[in-house]
């Protein structure tokens, strides 16, 4: 409606505090769980830094093509998958069989139509390494076999962030 | 878990949003205050252009001056050449005081990096330029603390987030080293 009276500071305010309720949320529903996370897109490194801030007991891989972050917000070689994510997603799929709790999706670029190709490649190529109930953050619509969209936090508008959720094993019917 | 209510204890995606919050309400509360001081715009370090975008949404009327060492904003926040003043902020700075004289209703310096000696540094050399350029009446924001006899500190907007900023109203017109054209 009158969105276009938003400046830049109001939407990278209103997009970071949608990261901060979404990944809090998150982190609240799997903190009692044992389990890997991963951050998808490290960035300049400040949702890793608030994830490994709000889960100090898990383990998180972090995959991007290159390290843009600050060096006290990078997490250590062996957590650290450089790469083309195409690649870098499959080579781990077995490695991470069924034990990642959390994944905080952050792929998105300023275009819309290969950020869509590039989440459905993540929601595809994640489905493998998914625990039951465990929660998926994008910053993209992001569909993922055998998980449902879950109710975001108050403060985070419909569409600015996305979370969902895979099933637990009960509802999986047979092995 | 850690107590997350001690300020020390925010992590960088915290402090980043306690930083832009705060910007906003301090740039926010100096649209009001300088409603009725004539005068141009300056933002000095328009780093991604985010604060420009939000100055000159709040002054649509006003003319806007941008410095900065390199542009890193993205086009559609960049002045165009005449308003845009790339180098070393000691030498933009001065040579706006001598194309713009004392002609600033507000200006917006923002600054910092994590080098804080660094950083001290270069406040204490642009302070006079800022001083000089500076009307009477108008304000300076800042995210470093900024001393000089014509800059009165003010307080903080009760909107800012936790992040330390300054905000100075600009008391005496300045005499020594003025040029204007």
């Amino acid at each position: 409606m009158w969105e276009w009276l938003l400046s830049r500071l109001d939407s990278v305010i209103r997009r970071l505090k949608a990261q901060r309720s979404c990944l809090n949320a998150a982190a609240a529903m799997i903190s009692a769980r044992q389990g890997i996370v991963l951050e998808l897109g490290l960035g300049n490194g400040r949702t890793f830094d608030h994830l490994r801030s709000r889960l100090p007991d898990h383990e998180i891989f972090v995959f991007d093509r290159q390290v843009a972050a600050h060096p006290d917000s990078t997490p250590d070689a062996d957590h650290l998958i450089l790469g083309d994510l195409k690649l870098t997603l499959h080579e781990l799929q077995l490695r991470f069989r069924n034990s990642v709790v959390l994944v905080h999706s952050d792929v998105g670029t300023g275009d819309a139509a290969s950020n869509a190709i590039l989440a459905e490649f993540v929601g595809a190529a994640l489905v493998p390494m998914l625990a039951p109930n465990a929660v998926v953050v994008s910053d993209q619509a992001i569909k993922i076999l055998g998980a449902a969209a879950i109710e975001l936090p108050r403060d985070v508008q419909l569409g600015r962030y996305f979370m969902v959720q895979m099933r637990s094993e009960d509802h999986e019917g047979q092995g | 878990m850690k107590d997350r209510d001690r300020p020390l204890d925010l992590d960088r995606l915290e402090r980043m949003i306690e930083r832009l919050v705060t910007q906003r309400a301090c740039l926010d509360f100096a649209a009001s205050s300088i409603a009725n001081v004539s005068g141009v715009v300056l933002e000095v370090g328009l780093g991604k252009g985010r604060t420009f975008d939000h100055l000159r949404r709040l002054f649509s009327k006003r003319e806007f001056f941008a410095f900065d060492r390199e542009v890193h904003a993205p086009a559609d926040a960049v002045p165009d050449e005449q308003h845009l003043f790339l180098g070393d902020f000691r030498q933009t700075l001065e040579a706006a005081v001598y194309r713009l004289g004392c002609s600033a209703a507000l200006i917006h310096a923002d600054i910092g990096s994590e080098d804080k000696a660094r950083d001290r540094a270069l406040a204490l050399a642009i302070t006079p330029f800022i001083v000089q350029l500076a009307q009477p009446g108008g304000y300076v924001l800042s995210d470093r603390a900024l001393v000089a006899k014509e800059l009165v500190p003010q307080s903080l907007p009760q909107t800012v987030g936790n992040f330390p900023y300054f905000i100075y109203r600009v008391d005496n017109a300045p005499t020594e080293g003025r040029r204007a054209e």
